[in-house]
């Protein structure tokens, strides 16, 4: 999990260097807008002097360093990529935290109790390794992709399970204050707002090993988890031509940002939501087929998301409620720029497909 | 009593706090009681006549030269104020954008890398924005007082102008 070889825990060392490196940065700094007459003696002498109090603080502190909360700034003063920054600090502090990973590791063995499917918990082998192994289209046999899809169905599942639990351990409340919380300070007083749930949810699929991101726009932040949804490819035509046996069709693995912000669907008496859409075989993809083409005789999804204002949107309840799901999807990926918490990174971020992208190819 | 020396008993109490320039007839008659009645509407009407600044209006008697010198006073010391204000406000922005750009140094120092970095960003950040907060407090504050006394002055402009001075 590490995006480094070092080590998790506090050292004294590392401490004692950063102090060193950022206090001879900081002078210089100083030194440097005090020359340029950018800040007066008096600022310069005030500064220094906070300069040496947060360290000496860090110094004394150091070994009960356990933050529950920061503070975010007045909004006008933070950017979106600093807050994105401190949500994501808090996911990667919150990860290691013994409450989280505890949390964590239940609902994953409820789950796999529940399901009466014991497995060896390694998505980093099984979930990305598969990834890298099937970027490119391949061949399986009917009884690997029957494997295959029953692990990576239980890799979702728990992933899945870990938002539903969260959602009933924490009660969510819209928050006016300016505090995101550790997720262990989160579990502690049972309420949290968006940010919270983001660094409550993100921390613990992280404790589980599953790569993360995060979504956020102006007012509002959700977590995301990255996972493959294995689709079926056609196979170029000049090999099938070539090769004159089999199957015309090839497996791919594609990776694929699942947001958790709660975006539900119930469609023929069955309840949906993002989790469901992975994999070519879902059967909330298979009862998204059935009722576009009973109601529009086409599957295309296009065709539904172009008829806004039309009169079938307003007649009929059901496509209005599929119309608006897929529109929140497609919100999703849109309206919100996504960070990627370490160790996803923004090219491996960029690599992967939004639910909304993934359902328009397929579909 | 004279009427002169009336005036410049007048004179010295409308300079004071409580009245700056001006004063009810009602309250002028009860101090002056001792004068009676018909010397001091004599007197009055003497003054109002001078062309020193007296008038009577709204049942008040005024002495424009006397209000514009106070209000000038006083516009003045808040004058001073609002400069005194401004540069302490300069300066406060100063500390708050420094402060801002020390914080930055201490979170995207190259040696803070590695998972255990994480709580040592998440502390450094709690600890200098607890600083810049106050600092930003201090610059509300600044602020808010700069708008009240530029209403202040605003005030007094228009009563310099007013209708009675002139």
């Amino acid at each position: 999990m590490d995006d480094s070889a070092e080590s998790n825990s506090l050292r004294e060392e590392d401490i004692v260097r950063y102090l060193v490196s950022v206090k001879n940065e900081v002078s210089n700094y100083l030194e440097k807008r005090l020359k340029e007459r950018a800040i007066s003696l008096e600022v310069y002498e005030r500064v220094r002097l906070l300069n040496e109090e947060v360290a000496k603080k860090l110094l004394k502190d150091l070994g009960k360093i356990k933050p529950n909360e920061v503070h975010i700034l007045e909004p006008d003063r933070v950017s979106v990529w600093e807050f994105a920054r401190i949500v994501i600090e808090l996911i990667k502090a919150s990860s290691h935290e013994r409450e989280v990973i505890d949390l964590a590791h239940k609902i994953r063995k409820d789950y796999s109790l529940a399901r009466g499917f014991p497995l060896d918990w390694s998505p980093e082998n099984f979930c990305y390794n598969f990834l890298a192994v099937f970027r490119e289209p391949a061949k399986m046999g009917d009884s690997e992709i029957e494997v295959v899809l029953r692990m990576l169905e239980h890799y979702t599942g728990v992933a899945k399970a870990v938002e539903e639990k969260t959602r009933t351990l924490i009660k969510y409340v819209e928050e006016p204050d300016d505090i995101v919380r550790m997720a262990g300070r989160t579990l502690e007083i049972g309420l949290g707002d968006c940010d919270d749930f983001t660094v409550l949810i993100g921390s613990i699929w992280r404790a589980l090993g599953f790569l993360v991101c995060i979504g956020v726009g102006p007012s509002h932040a959700f977590p995301a988890v990255i996972l493959p949804s294995l689709e079926m490819v056609e196979e170029p035509e000049e090999e099938v031509n070539q090769e004159k046996t089999g199957s015309s069709v090839r497996f791919m693995a594609i990776p694929t940002i699942v947001p958790a912000d709660g975006i539900k669907l119930n469609l023929s008496g069955k309840a949906f939501s993002c989790y469901d859409l992975l994999n070519f075989n879902s059967s909330f993809r298979r009862s998204l087929y059935t009722f576009m083409i009973q109601t529009f005789g086409s599957k295309k999804i296009e065709n539904l998301l172009g008829i806004e204002n039309n009169e079938k949107l307003e007649g009929d309840k059901k496509i209005k409620e599929l119309y608006n799901f897929l529109r929140r999807l497609q919100h999703v990926s849109e309206g919100y720029t996504y960070y990627p918490v370490p160790p996803v990174s923004d090219p491996m971020l960029g690599q992967c497909r939004h639910l909304i992208t993934l359902l328009l190819e397929v579909f | 009593m004279s009427c002169r020396y009336f005036e410049k008993m007048l004179i010295d109490l409308l300079y004071k706090q409580e009245h700056l320039g001006q004063i009810s007839l009602l309250k002028l008659r009860s101090i002056f009681s001792h004068m009676g009645q018909g010397e001091l509407e004599k007197c009055l009407e003497e003054l109002v006549k001078s062309g020193r600044g007296w008038v009577v209006r709204n049942g008040h008697l005024i002495n424009k030269f006397i209000v514009r010198d106070i209000m000038n006073d006083e516009k003045r010391r808040i004058e001073n104020k609002i400069k005194k204000v401004e540069e302490e406000l300069n300066i406060l922005r100063q500390e708050a954008d420094t402060i801002e750009e020390v914080r930055q140094l201490w979170i995207e120092n190259p040696l803070l890398k590695g998972e255990w970095s994480s709580k040592v960003k998440l502390f450094v950040y709690a600890i200098w924005s607890e600083k810049l907060n106050t600092i930003l407090g201090k610059v509300k504050d600044r602020e808010e007082e700069l708008k009240h006394l530029r209403n202040l002055i605003e005030e007094i402009n228009t009563r310099i102008e007013d209708s009675f001075v002139e």
